[in-house]
């Protein structure tokens, strides 16, 4: 068993301990002089408050110590390190909620079933929220401490970096709830279909780290959604390009451009098509045409690509890479709210009581008996 | 020395009324309102007695000797001035309560009151024809012996306003000088707190065993009665210089037990030898205390 304290620099109060013994000393002095007819019925009154030549009242004075001894390690707030201490301190977990989103209210009921101590954070910013929680959890009393983020926890919602502002000493946990986007998306992918243009509408379902898509009925374009642009010269050489592009199969969403191939030495007509809205490839010379249909590819790929192709939200497996353990409490670092002040307080009051008690005592016994001669009147 | 010094004008008409009888017999020289021990040929018949031979025959009673067959003379009560010799304690310990505190405002001390009573009962007793004295020790005596007239009176009052309490003899001392000044029996009053109560009862005892109609006036302050004192201090006798340091409100209760029975011990030794008995308060108006004091006396001489 060790003892630590809150508020060691307190224990200068100690040295108010001079205090009583100074009065018990020298108040004497102070007192003021009264001339009376006769001191026949009066005999002297037993207060520490007055100076003697040496401590006669030690019980009272070292009450008085005692008391103000007792109310300095209060304030000091002093920790006893016992085995049955520490061990409760490691069974209880301080925990910070970072909601991100919607979080269902069951979810955190859940999360905060158990814990010691738990707060709920919602900020716009993970990397804020973060940055509170580890506030909150480093004034909390001592207890193993642990950051929960709940929410869908989509891409992007958390970096790597966030991460790093919470110490290695606080747990984290992820509680990753159902995503409120659709269930199931439409999407139409723009193909070639012997030799023609076709719209393939398509179901793509999301889930929370997967994408499915469904095979979809085609339908056959008649008009070019899609036109190649080249100069005449290189008007083949495009051709080729967007049939290759298109055989990869195109997705499309609600756009309708051009894409104009420009190789070298036709800048001023790259030009002109810029200005009416084309995207401009420029390739350099000379260039196969699956150069060409890569580049296409790219273009439109890039451009009308939807996100919701890719997983929405963070696997689990990422978070699972991420959370981490809470560390045991410290033992080194002892926090207010643990302090045995109170019982040191409760000392305090009860040698306020023995000290009015021995002075009451003292008071009493100060007074003389009424003389033999008065008795017998 | 103007009587004012001592005694307000209002004080002295308010008890103008009475006058100060002695319930015992006193020896004066000349005729006057008190009861002599001898008998004599005045107004107020006495007994009485067989004639004896020379006895002048217009004092035999010949309605007597007419029913009896027996020759009486009558005789008759002398009556006499009387001998007031005031004993006024001048200790220190009747200069309390004091002045000294700023702000406490004015009251007066056992002393002053001792001083004001003084000149009444003087004023009273020379008023009514007797004569008045005053005997106060200290490193020396102060005395005034006692005479009559008015012309006394100014001596008498001067005597009395000089007084200082700043004695450190005790009272018992000059009760002791009366009983060797005074050659016939008169009164003697004595104005004291009584503190060193052993010594002044004996004494005291002594002079009223000698025939002098001794009365006590106890003066006292409130606050000796009560303990009146606010916080501890230090308490420094008066007299002795002795100090102590009390807590008046611990000591209080036990204080005002042994005082009370103190003064209640002092009262019946006084009165079990035939003293009267007078407690005055300072602080307190002397008018009612005084009155009834006198008309009580009035009426047991």
């Amino acid at each position: 068993m060790s003892i630590a304290w809150i508020a060691p620099a307190a224990l200068i109060g100690l040295a108010l301990i001079a205090l009583p013994i100074a009065i018990h000393l020298l108040v004497r002095q102070q007192a003021r002089v009264l001339a009376y007819p006769s001191l026949r019925f009066l005999r002297e009154t037993q207060l520490a408050a007055f100076r003697r030549r040496r401590i006669q009242d030690a019980a009272l004075l070292a009450c008085r110590i005692a008391m103000v001894a007792a109310a300095a390690a209060a304030l000091a707030g002093p920790v006893l390190q016992t085995t049955v201490r520490t061990a409760s301190y490691a069974n209880r977990t301080s925990r910070a909620i970072v909601i991100s989103g919607a979080v269902p209210s069951d979810a955190i009921a859940r999360i905060e079933d158990g814990s010691f101590a738990v707060t709920r954070l919602q900020r716009a910013r993970i990397a804020d929220a973060l940055t509170d929680a580890v506030r909150w959890l480093t004034a909390q009393p001592r207890s193993a401490r642990e950051i929960v983020i709940a929410g869908a926890l989509r891409r992007g919602v958390i970096e790597p970096a966030d991460l790093l502002i919470v110490p290695p000493d606080i747990g984290l946990g992820f509680e990753q709830t159902a995503t409120d986007g659709p269930a199931d998306v439409p999407v139409s992918i723009l193909t070639r279909r012997d030799g023609r243009l076709a719209r393939v509408d398509r179901v793509a379902r999301l889930t929370a780290d997967a994408t499915s898509v469904t095979e979809g009925t085609a339908s056959p374009i008649e008009t070019d959604l899609v036109s190649i642009t080249a100069r005449p010269v290189d008007r083949a050489l495009a051709e080729a390009a967007l049939r290759a592009a298109l055989d990869a199969g195109v997705p499309w969403r609600d756009f309708e451009r051009r894409v104009a191939i420009v190789w070298s030495g036709g800048d001023e007509f790259a030009n002109s098509t810029q200005l009416s809205g084309a995207h401009v490839i420029r390739m350099p010379v000379p260039a196969p045409p699956s150069s060409a249909a890569d580049a296409v590819l790219a273009v439109l790929t890039t451009v009308s690509r939807p996100e919701w192709v890719e997983p929405i939200v963070i696997s689990r497996q990422q978070l699972d890479s991420w959370s981490r353990r809470p560390g045991a409490p410290s033992l080194e670092a002892p926090v207010a709210d643990e302090g045995d002040r109170r019982w040191l307080w409760g000392l305090v009051l009860s040698l306020l009581g023995v000290e009015w008690w021995l002075r009451r005592g003292h008071d009493r016994a100060a007074v003389i008996e009424p003389t033999e001669e008065a008795r017998v009147a | 020395m103007s009587r004012s010094h001592v005694v307000t004008s209002a004080e002295l008409q308010t008890l103008r009324d009475l006058e100060l009888m002695t319930k015992a017999t006193v020896e004066g020289l000349r005729q006057g309102l008190h009861r002599s021990p001898f008998h004599g040929y005045s107004a107020e018949f006495s007994q009485y007695r067989h004639y004896r031979p020379g006895d002048d025959l217009k004092y035999v009673d010949w309605k007597a000797f007419a029913r009896t067959d027996r020759i009486y003379t009558r005789q008759f009560r002398e009556t006499t001035n009387l001998s007031a010799l005031f004993v006024i304690d001048i200790s220190r310990s009747m200069d309390f309560p004091g002045n000294r505190e700023p702000g406490t405002g004015r009251r007066k001390s056992k002393f002053e009151m001792a001083r004001s009573v003084g000149a009444i009962l003087g004023t009273l007793v020379l008023d009514q024809g007797d004569a008045a004295g005053v005997l106060a020790v200290d490193e020396r005596a102060h005395f005034v012996p006692p005479r009559s007239g008015h012309h006394h009176l100014r001596v008498f009052l001067a005597e009395i306003a000089s007084l200082t309490p700043r004695g450190s003899s005790s009272i018992a001392e000059a009760l002791r000088r009366a009983a060797t000044i005074l050659k016939r029996r008169g009164m003697v009053i004595v104005i004291s707190d009584l503190y060193d109560d052993e010594a002044a009862i004996g004494q005291a005892r002594r002079l009223s065993r000698m025939g002098h109609d001794v009365i006590v006036l106890h003066t006292l302050s409130r606050q000796e009665l009560t303990l009146d004192v606010g916080g501890a201090a230090e308490f420094v006798d008066l007299e002795s210089d002795s100090k102590l340091m009390v807590q008046p409100s611990a000591a209080r209760e036990s204080y005002m037990a042994a005082f009370s029975g103190w003064l209640s011990s002092v009262e019946q030794r006084l009165r079990r030898d035939g003293i009267d008995y007078l407690r005055l308060i300072a602080d307190e108006p002397l008018e009612p205390a005084l009155r009834r004091f006198l008309v009580n006396r009035r009426g047991r001489s």
